[in-house]
């Protein structure tokens, strides 16, 4: 059945909001590669004569609050939201597809165990949780990657598990057993392939998830520290020149915006063209 | 099983669920690395003071002795003392329970009705320029955060017309329902689009069913179809919509609150935060948990009336 339907997808194209989508990732990639690169300013070293100084030939999009390249700050920030979402949504996506998937293939005890400390962690206000852990270990990035691991396996459990045990029970895993494989084999080999299409679909929108809980946690101030350049971060800053100077909080936010949007429309266009 | 068995069942649930709550509440304290108590008392800290937090927090006893005490406190509402003010964390909690009490049921009626109406429209509308950009807007809303929805608002509504206010909870009925306007609308922003996705897969698949049709030919009108045979099953995802989103939910209202500077519970785990104030964040993420755990409990009671096949088989 798998070969069936990778040939299928072989012939199928992408659909294009899934090209939109990752032609927008490429771009921020680029820009926060090169950006900073070819921007001649120190993004984290303050310089209060120049405080809040409007777009200019030098400044293309003027100086922030405590007179740094308000563009470098934006464009470096991609080089911490982005790595920082996708490890928080990585690691919990291999911790929680393995433990899926021994619980629905292998069921009784590690079922058990799996999906009770499944429940465990959802009968939580996760994210309250997560913010008081990444405050407990310490902010910064190493202690919200671990705070996400420690609470984000669930979703990945679950489907897993789930896909799992609606595959098991068809033939072509039946007749996979008739050839004399071992059991981690079958899993392995012939379940697993089919499972992850919707394990890729769900790690998109759990990197959208992750990238706006690590803004927010910073714009609680248990997040990235300053003077790191971090899109919430910046936003909270930006907050009391609002109504004088707009650009500071709502340029990050649209990074964040076209960004989620981006994967949304990845992860949309995916889903697609598996089904198709 | 029967809905009584179902109900005592799922109540009886509920206690180990409660104890490991606790539990992993108190694990918060453990979790900090190094010595906790030299971690909250600060790098100024003299050893004096260290070992008055230590005494305090109950550190220098064995962890099942600490895990007990803090559970028979806990039933008999003492949930310690704020190391900053030295108030009870239960007076605390309870001075601060009435914005965002407001703000999560006002937030949620609101995120029911945008859900439902744009959901019915974008339904009943499928693959058309509407439900396209209903569609559209709703992956927008998943996609920004949170604080930002509400800085927009701030900036494109409160501040040109001068009709909100932009903090605060003010006094009396009136002036907090005034407050709470452009909070609440935030809340819908966060979390209607989830209800929508789910709400509309529904509605589209429901308004294909052979029923609908037929009432549809025997001259039920679109109005009196949606209330008769719809409204259920959309009641239904809403209820399991909810449950499922409420630890979000409380999230939500925590950045709401900080952006619009309402004095409720998300506020002061906020300040307790930047404070070490390690009792009040215990206090209030055991509040919180609770609350969840509530709620998952009254959905599951809901739904086993409204659609008994679904749990009680």
């Amino acid at each position: 059945m798998e070969q069936v339907q990778s040939t299928k997808a072989a012939r199928t194209p992408l659909p294009g909001k899934a090209k939109v989508g990752f032609a927008i990732l490429a771009i921020y990639v680029l820009l926060g590669v090169l950006g900073p690169m070819l921007l001649p300013f120190d993004p984290d070293k303050a310089n209060v004569l120049q405080r809040l100084k409007p777009p200019s030939s030098t400044h293309w999009l003027g100086t922030d609050q405590l007179g740094r390249d308000f563009l470098i700050r934006l464009l470096i920030a991609i080089r911490v939201d982005i790595p920082v979402a996708l490890a928080a949504a990585f690691f919990p996506m291999v911790i929680g597809t393995v433990l899926g998937a021994i619980a629905g293939y292998y069921g009784r005890f590690t079922d058990i165990i799996v999906s009770r400390a499944a429940d465990m962690v959802q009968a939580f206000p996760v994210y309250v949780f997560l913010l008081v852990l990444v405050f407990a270990l310490g902010s910064g990035a190493t202690s919200f990657i671990i705070a996400a691991t420690a609470i984000a396996w669930v979703g990945y459990a679950r489907l897993t598990r789930g896909e799992v045990l609606r595959l098991k029970g068809q033939e072509f895993v039946a007749a996979a057993r008739v050839t004399g494989l071992p059991e981690w084999k079958i899993l392995v080999t012939h379940v697993m392939p089919n499972a992850l299409p919707q394990t890729l679909i769900y790690f998109m929108s759990d990197v959208v998830l992750m990238v706006l809980v690590l803004s927010s946690l910073s714009f609680l101030g248990v997040g990235i520290q300053p003077p790191t350049a971090e899109w919430g971060r910046m936003i909270s800053e930006g907050q009391p020149f609002l109504h004088s100077h707009w650009r500071l909080a709502v340029a990050p936010g649209l990074m964040l915006m076209v960004f989620g949007i981006a994967l949304s429309l990845i992860a949309d266009g995916l889903d697609e063209w598996f089904r198709a | 099983m029967t809905r009584a068995n179902f109900i005592a069942r799922r109540l009886l649930q509920t206690i180990p669920l409660l104890a490991a709550i606790m539990l992993m509440v108190l694990m918060l304290l453990h979790v900090i690395p190094g010595d906790p108590a030299r971690a909250i008392g600060g790098i100024g800290a003299t050893e004096e003071a260290v070992e008055k937090i230590r005494e305090e927090l109950g550190l220098n006893r064995s962890l099942p002795v600490q895990y007990l005490s803090y559970v028979g406190n806990a039933l008999q509402g003492d949930l310690g003392n704020s190391t900053r003010s030295g108030r009870t964390v239960t007076s605390i909690i309870a001075d601060r329970l009435a914005p965002t009490a407001w703000l999560l049921i006002s937030g949620m009626i609101l995120s029911i009705i945008v859900a439902s109406v744009i959901s019915v429209i974008s339904a009943r509308n499928k693959d058309t320029l509407i439900d396209y950009s209903m569609i559209g807007l709703t992956i927008a809303g998943i996609s920004i955060p949170t604080f930002w929805a509400g800085l927009m608002l701030i900036l494109l509504i409160a501040l040109p017309t001068g009709l909100f206010p932009i903090a605060g909870f003010g006094d009396g009925f009136w002036e907090h329902l005034h407050s709470i306007i452009l909070p609440a609308t935030t809340f819908a922003i966060a979390i209607s689009p989830v209800m929508i996705r789910a709400l509309r897969t529904k509605l589209i698949d429901l308004y294909r069913q052979d029923f609908v049709m037929m009432s549809r030919a025997s001259g039920l009108s679109e109005g009196a179809i949606l209330y008769r045979h719809l409204s259920r099953h959309a009641a239904l995802i809403l209820i399991t919509m909810i449950s499922v989103q409420v630890g979000p939910m409380i999230f939500v209202s925590v950045v709401i609150e900080k952006t619009f500077a309402l004095p409720g519970l998300g506020e002061a785990l906020i300040n307790a935060v930047s404070q070490r104030d390690f009792p009040v964040i215990q206090g209030i993420t055991l509040v919180t948990a609770l609350f969840v755990t509530f709620v998952h409990l009254c959905a599951d009671i809901l739904i086993s009336f409204l659609n008994p096949k679904m749990v009680l088989e």
